[in-house]
């Protein structure tokens, strides 16, 4: 009988450990937020402790990453004081903001990059000691609708922000360029790039708003259709 | 006998300007018609030799009137390697007088040259900036939007700057047979393909540079009539010469002829001319590297020290730094936020995790 599915990441396996809480599916899940202790920071580079090292080691099936995801949110969810945009290289046909400065793609992908280095030491870490086959799982797309994500944003929180969320197609553009370079990743490495369920993504490329879940993540709809996803390739 | 030497200064004879004096004792410098002051709005613009000035005027505490800065997002690396904060906008490397007027008339939509843009391999070049961005644009498309607003801020640093600095490099320079526009660098050596039926060499004349540089200044005194120039020739040789003769003998005419076109154009109004080449020429090998070509650091200093003392008004010395950005500082925090959220409901399945001990820690 096969072991259960191991699961590690940040934020974005909640949503597919709730929908294998509500399936009754058996789920592994090392979430880095839930982990105290489990990543160590020397001389500015962060590694995996020894203890989940162990745990990883242990571990022979497949392994489902969804560490990071979340740089090209950081990076442009809100919009900068100094609004900018840029073409994206596999789509240039995509909308640019009127009001924007136009950047060059591959600036800002140097800029997206240097958010994602230790999340993606912290993949290949993972990718070292798992005896089975790594799958990193694609960051949930984003939502169309920034008048639903207006009310998600806790923004007495951060007095003097812009409080403005970027444009539809800015959003998809960086979230596009960050499973970019999660999948060049992968690409190098031997691990396996895992799409977004395309049940969970519209006619544009959005996120249904039935799999949202909050201006960051999706919700247990959304991972139960990974959660499939992973059933399928375990 | 009387005659006119009788009472001219110690700077009008060789005997007590040059003879003996060590390289940082010369000073050839004239005084200028004008000083730029702390609140200046500087343009410069030229060979590579010019961004030596751009770059102490910032360590001056003299911030040049950028009009397309690097984003704020940019380390300063990063935006070095993409060309941003090198000049006012970002245009490159300007050799020619001919090359600088077609900067303007191309900005200003007076000129749109044939040879529109180049596909590469790895991606889309503009001829008239063919090393402005590592690897091309990613799209023609990228191209055209980073030209436009290219073009804007050249309209605006010209159209408002108060003094412009250009630096002369050369006078050889390729151009379309087509339509005579002018490349910054041949064809085919930093992108494009060289084709002799559709690209030329010229070997600019002193009354090419001159009408180039009439016509620059004349046509930007049209919306800007209080813009005041400082010319200068840049000291560094050719690194190459597409005329079959010797490299240095190809140097030294270019260089006299971009002299002599200076000395003609300081005569208009508002132009002054900075003795930048002969401050270096003057130390024979002393300000020049072992390949007879790079300036050192020293003689960059001695040159700059002398514009300071002449051409720039007394103020503090604090460099100029880009601001940082904390933009995705405050990102990371509202992100976090989010996750924190979720802790607060936390799913009921196996956490997997079964202490916060490290057996290495």
């Amino acid at each position: 009988m096969p072991g259960p599915l191991l699961c590690i990441g940040h934020s974005h396996v909640v949503c597919v450990a709730r929908a294998a809480e509500a399936a009754g599916t058996s789920l592994q899940v090392l979430n880095f937020w839930e982990m105290p202790g489990a990543i160590l920071h020397e001389n500015g580079t962060s590694r995996l402790s020894g203890l989940l090292e162990q745990q990883l080691r242990k571990h022979t099936g497949p392994v489902f990453s969804m560490i990071g995801g979340a740089a090209h949110g950081v990076l442009g969810m809100l919009v900068h004081p100094r609004r900018f945009d840029f073409v994206l290289p596999a789509k240039p046909a995509l909308p640019l903001d009127p009001a924007a400065e136009v950047l060059p793609a591959l600036a800002v992908r140097r800029v997206l990059e240097s958010l994602m280095v230790d999340y993606l030491a912290m993949m290949s870490q993972v990718h070292r000691l798992c005896a089975g086959r790594l799958f990193h799982l694609e960051s949930p797309p984003p939502l169309a609708d920034v008048q639903r994500m207006q009310t998600d944003i806790p923004w007495g929180m951060y007095p003097g922000m812009c409080h403005e969320i970027s444009p539809a197609h800015f959003r998809y553009k960086l979230w596009r360029l960050h499973s970019q370079i999660v999948s060049d990743w992968c690409a190098g490495t031997g691990a396996a790039f895992l799409p977004c369920p395309p049940q969970s993504v519209d006619e544009n490329g959005f996120m249904r708003e039935s799999y949202y879940g909050d201006g960051a993540h999706a919700n247990a709809a959304y991972g139960e259709l990974v959660l499939e996803q992973m059933r399928r390739l375990a | 006998m009387s005659h006119p030497y009788l009472d001219i200064s110690d700077a009008q004879r060789w005997s007590r300007a040059m003879a003996g004096r060590a390289n940082e004792d010369i000073d050839p410098v004239s005084p200028p018609p004008f000083r730029i002051g702390v609140d200046s709005r500087v343009v410069t613009a030229g060979s590579c030799f010019a961004q030596h000035l751009a770059r102490h005027l910032r360590e001056q505490g003299h911030a040049c009137f950028e009009t397309e800065p690097p984003h704020p997002l940019l380390t300063p690396a990063l935006a070095e390697i993409f060309n941003y904060g090198i000049y006012s906008a970002r245009y490159g490397n300007i050799y020619t007088a001919r090359q600088l007027l077609q900067l303007w008339r191309r900005a200003t939509g007076v000129f749109v040259p044939v040879d529109d843009i180049w596909e590469g391999t790895d991606g889309w070049y503009d001829p008239f900036r063919p090393s402005i961005q590592p690897g091309g644009f990613s799209s023609a498309r990228e191209y055209q939007e980073d030209r436009r607003q290219h073009f804007a801020a050249v309209r605006r640093a010209f159209g408002e700057m108060d003094v412009f600095a250009f630096t002369l490099g050369l006078t050889e320079c390729w151009a379309s047979r087509e339509d005579g526009a002018i490349y910054p660098l041949c064809p085919g050596v930093a992108a494009g393909d060289y084709d002799a039926s559709r690209h030329v060499l010229l070997n600019l004349s002193v009354d090419e540079v001159v009408a180039d540089l009439r016509a620059f200044v004349d046509e930007v005194r049209q919306v800007n009539p209080h813009m005041r120039m400082i010319l200068t020739v840049s000291p560094v040789p050719l690194a190459a010469t597409a005329e079959p003769r010797h490299v240095l003998t190809a140097t030294m005419y270019s260089k006299a002829v971009l002299r002599v076109a200076a000395e003609q154009l300081c005569r208009l109004p508002g132009v002054y001319y900075f003795p930048a080449y002969e401050i270096v020429s003057a130390a024979g090998p002393g300000y020049f590297a072992e390949d007879r070509r790079t300036v050192h650091e020293h003689g960059v200093r001695q040159v700059m020290s002398l514009f300071s003392r002449h051409v720039l008004e007394a103020f503090p010395s604090i460099p100029v730094v880009a601001a940082h950005d904390d933009f995705v500082r405050r990102g990371q925090a509202i992100v976090e936020t989010w996750c924190d959220e979720q802790r607060l409901d936390p799913p009921q399945v196996d956490p997997g995790w079964r202490g916060n001990t490290d057996d290495r820690a």
